[in-house]
């Protein structure tokens, strides 16, 4: 009964309809920018004259790895956020909590299911995002195997090239991947949550938390920092796009993750459980 | 307390030290390249850039480090050497002479400062190269994993566009040129870990992306993943040999050959005749 009431509240809220709004708005950016950039690349205006980019090189996955990759790292941690700061801040601030807590309800159990909606609207969200990418590229941009080369995204230190076939497996494979791994600035939003009121304050805390934390797992100034942030983990799941994956290591980065929400969620249940409700 | 209630967070503590447990990162693999014998059919090739990083444009090769250098060299036991920054033909004799008659040597055309390309054996001819402009040296050269083409070459440091036309030439001119396997190698003035903040070293980090990703297409990169050959904490120098022909046994960085004022470690690789299951892996 308390999950179907969540989820109730979750529809009504309207959420999941401006998420996928976002995404849209998104994809047609990022469609604008990949086929400008595709045109002035390809199109023999190019500066340099020794590339690797060309016309087969410019197809539907290549658009959709790379709009995963930015939407992943600048819209889903944001939605997951603050999704969890609502979930906890939002229904302190409006009394819903307290009447909650009323009821004969573990706080143990209400918590779960706070964190049993918001993960599945994060696990949506991803199969939204990854959807929309894959439907765009393939049916706007063309179809084509995946080739990928070294460069300023990092996305691997040596040209892989997969066939279209193998590339969709590895994109439905990124799915629980990137899933999982966007369950740790969702934790992050829960601890924050639990100690402020204000869902406003909340939102904007996490999503700065966040934002902070992902810049300087970026900087090389900061390396020494990198194995203490869990930001450093989260494109873990462009390991499943190299032709021979290394499934140990991807393995450590999911169980590094996994270390990560386990904290802020063990911290996040503990103030749940002993702050007060005022009226 | 609700026992219930502190058992999920007990729960969650230890699955947290558990996850944190399996996701220890292993033990790093050492970087660079350790000094170790030949096999047979083994080529040792090197690139060092000798000069000294001082001032805007740095210095060439100290004459004070002649010797030193011409040691290393010697201990390397290599077949094929390029060398960056030297302060010209003249003292690229000298550090021949220090060598020993069984080397010979080229250094780039033009004023100023000189690439070279030391070799030992009896077949060593040059390759015409003058056309590509810029301080790059070439030669076919025999050695013990047949006869290489090799094309030595220290690029533009500031200009990304400069050094895309300077490489693509010289990839172009080397694969035109006909040997058992060819060989890239020197200070490319690439580096693309970019999270180095590129920025602060290149004009163009897509332009650098292009040109490396151009070069990696027909040749591979022994160094990769051996570690920084450069200060800062950078990887310039490359030795790319060619895909499918040739495989490297070992490379990476010789550590602790600097002389003082100098900001490269030489890069050595060992290469040998592809197997097909051997191709580009080290």
């Amino acid at each position: 009964v308390i999950l179907r009431l969540h989820l109730v509240r979750l529809a009504r809220a309207r959420r999941p309809v401006a998420a996928a709004l976002l995404m849209v708005l998104f994809l047609g950016l990022m469609l604008l920018g990949f086929w400008t950039y595709a045109q002035d690349k390809s199109g023999g205006r190019a500066e340099f004259r020794y590339t690797y980019e060309n016309e087969s090189y410019f197809t539907g996955l290549t658009f959709a790895v790379y709009a995963f990759y930015f939407g992943f790292l600048l819209i889903l941690p944001v939605l997951v956020a603050t999704e969890g700061a609502i979930q906890v801040a939002g229904e302190a601030a409006d009394g819903t909590l307290r009447l909650l807590l009323g009821r004969p309800l573990s706080r143990a159990r209400l918590f779960l299911t706070k964190l049993a909606v918001a993960t599945g609207f994060g696990t949506w969200l991803t199969f939204l995002l990854l959807t929309l990418s894959l439907t765009v590229g393939l049916l706007l941009v063309g179809w084509g195997d995946l080739d990928l080369y070294p460069g300023v995204l990092q996305m691997t230190a040596e040209h892989q090239h997969l066939e279209q076939r193998v590339a969709l497996v590895r994109f439905v494979l990124a799915w629980p991947a990137a899933s999982l791994a966007l369950l740790a600035p969702l934790a992050l939003a829960l601890l924050v949550a639990a100690w402020v009121r204000s869902p406003v304050q909340a939102v904007g805390v996490s999503v700065s938390l966040y934002l902070a934390l992902y810049v300087v797992s970026q900087v090389h100034f900061f390396e020494a920092l990198r194995p203490w942030l869990f930001t450093s983990s989260m494109t873990y799941w462009r390991g499943l796009f190299q032709e021979q994956v290394d499934w140990a290591r991807l393995g450590r980065e999911a169980a590094r993750l996994v270390g990560f929400s386990s904290l802020f969620l063990a911290l996040a249940a503990h103030r749940f459980r002993t702050r007060e409700e005022s009226a | 307390v609700n026992l219930r209630d502190a058992a999920l967070e007990l729960g969650l503590l230890l699955v947290a030290v558990a996850a944190f447990a399996l996701g220890r990162p292993p033990a790093p693999e050492g970087d660079g390249w350790t000094p170790r014998p030949r096999g047979a059919g083994e080529a040792r090739v090197v690139t060092w850039n000798v000069g000294r990083a001082h001032g805007r444009s740095g210095w060439p090769l100290a004459e004070e480090d002649l010797e030193s250098v011409a040691a290393d060299l010697l201990a390397l036991d290599a077949d094929v050497v390029v060398l960056q920054e030297l302060e010209g033909h003249e003292q690229l004799r000298r550090l021949v002479e220090r060598l020993g008659p069984a080397w010979t040597a080229f250094g780039s055309s033009g004023r100023g400062r000189v690439v070279a390309l030391l070799a030992r054996g009896p077949e060593v001819v040059p390759l015409e190269v003058d056309a590509l402009g810029g301080r790059i040296v070439g030669a076919r050269v025999a050695t013990p994993a047949g006869a290489l083409a090799l094309v030595g070459v220290h690029a533009d440091v500031r200009s990304s566009a400069r050094r895309n036309e300077t490489l693509g030439g010289a990839l172009a001119r080397l694969l035109a040129t006909e040997a058992d396997a060819r060989v890239l190698l020197g200070d490319l003035n690439l580096d693309l870990d970019l999270d180095k903040r590129g920025d602060l070293f290149t004009d163009d980090e897509h332009g650098d992306a292009r040109t490396y990703n151009h070069l990696t297409g027909p040749l591979f990169d022994a160094g990769l993943g051996r570690g920084a050959t450069a200060e800062p904490d950078r990887r310039l120098d490359y030795v790319l040999p060619e895909r499918g022909r040739l495989a490297a046994v070992a490379a990476g960085p010789w550590r602790e050959r600097r002389k003082e004022g100098m900001d490269h470690d030489p890069l050595v690789a060992d290469l040998v005749r592809a197997a097909p299951a051997l191709q580009g892996s080290q």
